[in-house]
Order: C-alpha cells, then sequence, then structure tokens
C-alpha cells in the first residue's frame, strides 16, 4: 500500500479526486454497476477502478450487492447524511422545526430541500397517525407529486404557500411553504400531508396558521 | 479473473476519507489543526487532504463555526441516494435468514400496518414448530411480544385507535394473539421501554416462546419489530441469555444498515 500519507500534496490529494469521481459516478446512476461500467464512466482503467473500488467498500461507502460483480453506495454513506442532518445546527434546526409543526398538528409533516439537483425528502415526521402512503427520507420529489417539488421550483402560490389537492397521492392533500434563506428565496419547503378534510387551503385554518407560524419562527431564529 | 483477486487499495483514499469519520465522531465541526490531532497528520497533509475533499464536496468549511470543516453536501446527498435506493425490508430479511440458520431458531418480522403490527417476512429456522404466523398475519398489539413493543415505542396516539379497533374485533380470529385492554399491561410496557424487548413464555401459541426488539431507521423511528421464537424447553427467556442476546445483536445489526446511529441522532426524549 506503501506511504500513503506521503501521498498528500500542497495541491491537493489526487486519489481523492478519482474517489470524488466514482462517488460522483454512483450517485448518477440509480442502479448496481459492473465494475466495467463504473471504471469506464470515471475514466479510469479497470484494474485502477478495482483498487479504489476496495478502499471504498473498508471505508464503508461502497458494497458489492450479494452474489454478484455489481456494486452500490452501502451505509457508511448514510453516518455521513445523518452528520450533515444532525450535527449542522441550521438543519438541525429545520427538523425540530418540522418535528414540533408535526406535534402540534398531529398531521405528518416532510421537510424537503435542494439537494444536488433534485428536491429530496430529507425528513417525515409521521403524525398521530401512520397515513397508508410511504413517505421516508431519500425520497425524491417533482412537480407531479410534490409541493415541495413547486415551491422549491418557484411555483409557490401568494407568501410561499401553496395547497395541492390530490398530492402526493389522490387520497391525500399537500399543504407547503418554502422557508426563505438570507436572500430570501426558500431553501426548503415544510409540507403538512393529510387527508383532504385536514389539510384544506382555507386561509384561516388552524394549519396554515401553524406552518405560517413554524416557518416565521425559524425565520426569526437567524432563517434557515 | 482479475475482479475475483484481493486488490491492494489506495492508501491515500483510506487515510484521506477516513478524516471524515474523526468528523462524524466529533459530533460537530473540526478544525485543521483538531482534524491533524485527531488522525496523527502533519499540518501539510492534513491542509492537502482538505483541498481536495472540500473540492469534492464531502467536507465543507463552516465560517459559522470559526471555519471549521462539517461532511459536505456530497455526503448529504452520497447518504439520500442510499436511503433512496435501499429495500430496508430485503436488507432484513437477508440478517433474518443468515441468524435463523445459525441458531436454528424461527425469526419473524413485522411492520406497523393500518391494522396493527402485521407480518412481513419469517424464516423458521430449523425448527419443524408449526407457527401460526405468516406474511400478512396481523398480531395482536397487546396480546404478543411484538405487538407490545410497537405499544411501548410507538406514540399512544398512534397505537390507541387501532388497539380499540382490535379489542372491538378481537372475536372474529383476525388477529395472533388474544387482545386484553392496554391498561392491563400498563406495568409491562414500562419493563419494555425500560429493557428495550419484550418476551413471552408459551403464549399466545402454547409451547411456543419469543424474544421481541426493535429495529429502528435512518430517523431514529422505529421501523419494524423482530421476533426470535422457538419451543419453550429450548428458548432461555433470561436477559443474559444466548436468545435475548441474539436478538438484540440481530435487531442492532438491522438498525445499523438502515442508517441508525444512536451518537449522531441524540436523544431528543
Amino acid at each position: 500500500m506503501g506511504d500513503s500519507r506521503a501521498r498528500a500534496r500542497q495541491k491537493g490529494v489526487q486519489s481523492i479526486d478519482i474517489a470524488g469521481r466514482l462517488l460522483e459516478v454512483f450517485l448518477q446512476e440509480d442502479r448496481p454497476m459492473m465494475l466495467r461500467d463504473l471504471a469506464a464512466a470515471a475514466d479510469l482503467g479497470t484494474a485502477q477502478a478495482l483498487a479504489y473500488l476496495h478502499s471504498l467498500k473498508r471505508l464503508g461507502l461502497v458494497r458489492q450487492v450479494a452474489q454478484s460483480a455489481r456494486y452500490e453506495l452501502a451505509e457508511g454513506c448514510l453516518e455521513l447524511a445523518g452528520s450533515v442532518l444532525h450535527q449542522d445546527p441550521e438543519q438541525e434546526r429545520l427538523i425540530i422545526a418540522a418535528q414540533q409543526l408535526s406535534d402540534e398538528t398531529g398531521e405528518m409533516v416532510t421537510l424537503d430541500r435542494p439537494v444536488g439537483t433534485e428536491v429530496v425528502t430529507v425528513h417525515v415526521s409521521q403524525g398521530r397517525q401512520r397515513l397508508a402512503i410511504d413517505t421516508r427520507a431519500g425520497q425524491v420529489n417533482d412537480d407531479a407529486n410534490s409541493a415541495s417539488a413547486q415551491i422549491l421550483g418557484g411555483r409557490g402560490g401568494a407568501e410561499g404557500v401553496l395547497h395541492c389537492a390530490g398530492l402526493p397521492v389522490p387520497h391525500m392533500s399537500s399543504l407547503a411553504m418554502g422557508v426563505p434563506g438570507p436572500d430570501g428565496l426558500p431553501v426548503a419547503a415544510l409540507t403538512v400531508i393529510g387527508r383532504p378534510e385536514q389539510v384544506t387551503g382555507d386561509p384561516r385554518s388552524p394549519l396554515l396558521l401553524a406552518l405560517r407560524q413554524a416557518v416565521r419562527a425559524l425565520q426569526d431564529g437567524g432563517g434557515a | 479473473m482479475s475482479e475475483e483477486r484481493e486488490p491492494r487499495g489506495v492508501g491515500a483514499v483510506e487515510t484521506g476519507i477516513g478524516l471524515l469519520h474523526h468528523v462524524i465522531a466529533a459530533g460537530g465541526a473540526l478544525s485543521a489543526a483538531e482534524l491533524g490531532a485527531r488522525s496523527g497528520l502533519s499540518k501539510g497533509q492534513v491542509h492537502a487532504y482538505i483541498l481536495s475533499l472540500t473540492a469534492t464536496g464531502l467536507l465543507a468549511r463552516d465560517e459559522a463555526a470559526a471555519g471549521r470543516y462539517r461532511i459536505g453536501e456530497t455526503g448529504l446527498r452520497l447518504g439520500l441516494a442510499r436511503l433512496q435506493r435501499m429495500d430496508a425490508h430485503a436488507l432484513a430479511m437477508e440478517e433474518v435468514t443468515a441468524t435463523a440458520r445459525d441458531l436454528g431458531q424461527g425469526i419473524a418480522l413485522a411492520v406497523w400496518g393500518t391494522s396493527g403490527p402485521t407480518v412481513i417476512g419469517a424464516h423458521p429456522g430449523n425448527e419443524r414448530m408449526r407457527s401460526s404466523a405468516r406474511p400478512g398475519s396481523i398480531y395482536s398489539i397487546t396480546g404478543t411480544a411484538s405487538g407490545r413493543v410497537f405499544a411501548a415505542l410507538l406514540p399512544e396516539a398512534m397505537v390507541r385507535r387501532i388497539h380499540e379497533h382490535q379489542v372491538a374485533t378481537a372475536g372474529e380470529g383476525l388477529y395472533f394473539g388474544s387482545c386484553p385492554p392496554m391498561a392491563e399491561i400498563g406495568a409491562e410496557l414500562d419493563r419494555i421501554r425500560a429493557q428495550g424487548l419484550a418476551t413471552s413464555y408459551s403464549w399466545p401459541q402454547p409451547g411456543a416462546s419469543a424474544v421481541a426488539a426493535p429495529v429502528r431507521n435512518f430517523q431514529g423511528e422505529l421501523e419494524m419489530v423482530l421476533s426470535l421464537f422457538g419451543p419453550d424447553p429450548e428458548m432461555e427467556l433470561d436477559l443474559s441469555g444466548p436468545h435475548v442476546r441474539a436478538a438484540v445483536a440481530l435487531a442492532d445489526r438491522i438498525s445499523a444498515k438502515l442508517g441508525y446511529c444512536a451518537q449522531a441522532l441524540r436523544q431528543k426524549g
């Protein structure tokens, strides 16, 4: 393996850049990949790619799918995400706000934010009843299934609030509001999801007041 | 095939990305000097690694934390991608199958469904014991070890309405186990919260005993409950006994695979 530490150079460490390239390939491809395909996508020889994959496996970031020659991201990646969400005070504030809104209203609340080029759910508070829909952290959202995606895509209604009947599924409704960042643009969205008779578009509904209050509290506390 | 040879790896990758583990373990942002002290690397080496780790987005400089370094946006993307692609139930069943074969005892997995604890998979182990629970079976919330773990650890409001429905329809043969009132098992639920597991001896199925333990997910929520079961004479229900330890270790192993990290989540009450 050689003296790896001696490889650290003033202008960075080339092998970290290459490992980053390989990890980026995993992010772009949402299926387990063969070594030759990974190597080609990262512009590496197969032997070189294999050496990197071995190290990424030892670090817990990549795993070989059981009984196949394909590779995929592994559970070590979850530790990285957990660190971002729970050790960064700003992210933690957003999650606590979602949890408190759910506790207060009894409804499911999701926290969604742009991650890379997508709008991704980073936290779900289930509410008092577990709804018959599978909404969980890691879910990628788009305009067709998510009010948050519409809010974060700049398609929010008046005052950044959007009510969507029939989203995320036909028998449910969503009420979403953007959380403004320092420049006033939404950096995240809180969305209440529940039965249509509970989650209405009524501007005087207690649910909307609670949602507004949660976002205002985040702003008053220094913003997201 | 060359793909089957044990490769040497790339030491600088393991050293550099290993720095991320120091940040995770610290529970917050670290300065370059702190990273150096924890890793044993020189100032120059740490600087070089930081340059590349921040360029890849695995590490990020946090100006709000006096220029210390946190896990970066690429770390979040990697974790969320893993969550999105992960089949939690398949992962859990892989572990269940391996453990059931090793131990020889049966193991069942249940999730919280809209009618109560619902079996999603089971492995009989090496036993020829007849079990009445199969995928799709619904456990009594108050009359099974698994049901009691759900009752002890889920929000009370989430459990109450379904429990009341189970009690009202208990005579229809819909549930595995009887459905005693919640008030009758209050002390038992406290004990389950304290011990983190439930046991049952020769009930609800005569001749069969079980240990039930919680599996948590990335958010720290109760994702499922596993129960390890076998004939009464074989099962040791002592907390320090092999079956209790095996059930808890299995639950912890599955929880870790689902991304549960008590340290990162902190105690939120």
